[in-house]
């Protein structure tokens, strides 16, 4: 069976207009999987969400629509990797509470999505940017 | 986005489909509020036509669900499909919602007191 392996790197302007885009391709990429035993179209729909909630909570937090942001997808056998890099203001990961549905805040609700549906979510500062990086055991 | 706004007896039914993300919230929070606003408490959102929908698109719904709930009206959601059922219970916001799976059991619904 042939092993999986792709990588994609992306760059795109700092607008929601674009997250379409970026999630369609999360969606192509669960399709065009050579090697995935699991339900491809749930699959595809994370991929879809986990990408659309990423860079609207990096856009969100860009500070300017001048800057583009750099989306780096890797799959290399099951193991998938999501890097979002950003020149903004940048947020805290943590700092973000559980949403309590009996408070119904109208935000909060992406990270927690994304922690859902990924293995591991990291936030960090570096010398480049920000870069807020998520990976699963596909 | 909003596809169709119609009024049946005195029950706003607002159709919603395509994706509702981030680009759209923001209209669609909008047209939501001015149909809560022009209503007479009474709104059923159908999200049968709707193929993707994140949490800014779940924001939406949260805002028109707290609008109507200070003036004491009601709203309630139907045709909601399997994607959008998982994320409505990830979220938990199932346990506030009032979900049907037609608009037409939601409009039967509408003349019943709410379940405790």
């Amino acid at each position: 069976m042939t092993r999986n392996r792709i990588k994609l790197e992306i760059e795109i302007p700092t607008q929601t207009r674009y997250l379409g885009l970026i999630g369609n391709i999360g969606e192509q990429l669960a399709w065009d999987l050579s090697d995935y035993g699991g339900d491809r179209d749930v699959l595809a729909y994370n991929l879809n969400l986990v990408l659309t909630e990423a860079l609207s909570n990096v856009i969100k937090h860009a500070g300017s629509d001048n800057q583009a942001l750099r989306v780096c997808i890797s799959i290399e056998g099951n193991s998938l990797s999501i890097q979002v890099h950003d020149q903004g203001l940048g947020f805290d990961l943590e700092g973000v509470p559980c949403p309590d549905p009996e408070d119904l805040c109208e935000r909060g609700r992406g990270i927690f999505i994304i922690r859902h549906l990924m293995d591991s979510v990291d936030y960090r500062k570096t010398d480049k940017g920000n870069v807020l990086e998520m990976k699963k055991k596909l | 986005m909003i596809q169709t706004h119609q009024k049946e007896n005195n029950i706003d039914i607002v159709k919603i489909s395509g994706r509702l993300v981030a680009a759209d919230a923001p209209e669609a929070r909008e047209n939501l509020k001015a149909i809560v606003e022009g209503g007479e408490g009474k709104l059923i959102v159908d999200l049968i036509g709707v193929q993707f929908i994140d949490s800014s698109g779940l924001s939406v719904l949260i805002s028109a669900f707290k609008l109507i709930r200070a003036r004491e009206g009601r709203m309630l959601l139907s045709g909601i499909t399997k994607n959008v059922q998982t994320l409505l219970e990830l979220t938990r916001l199932s346990e506030i919602f009032e979900m049907f799976a037609t608009t037409e059991a939601a409009i039967e619904a509408m003349g019943h007191p709410p379940k405790a």
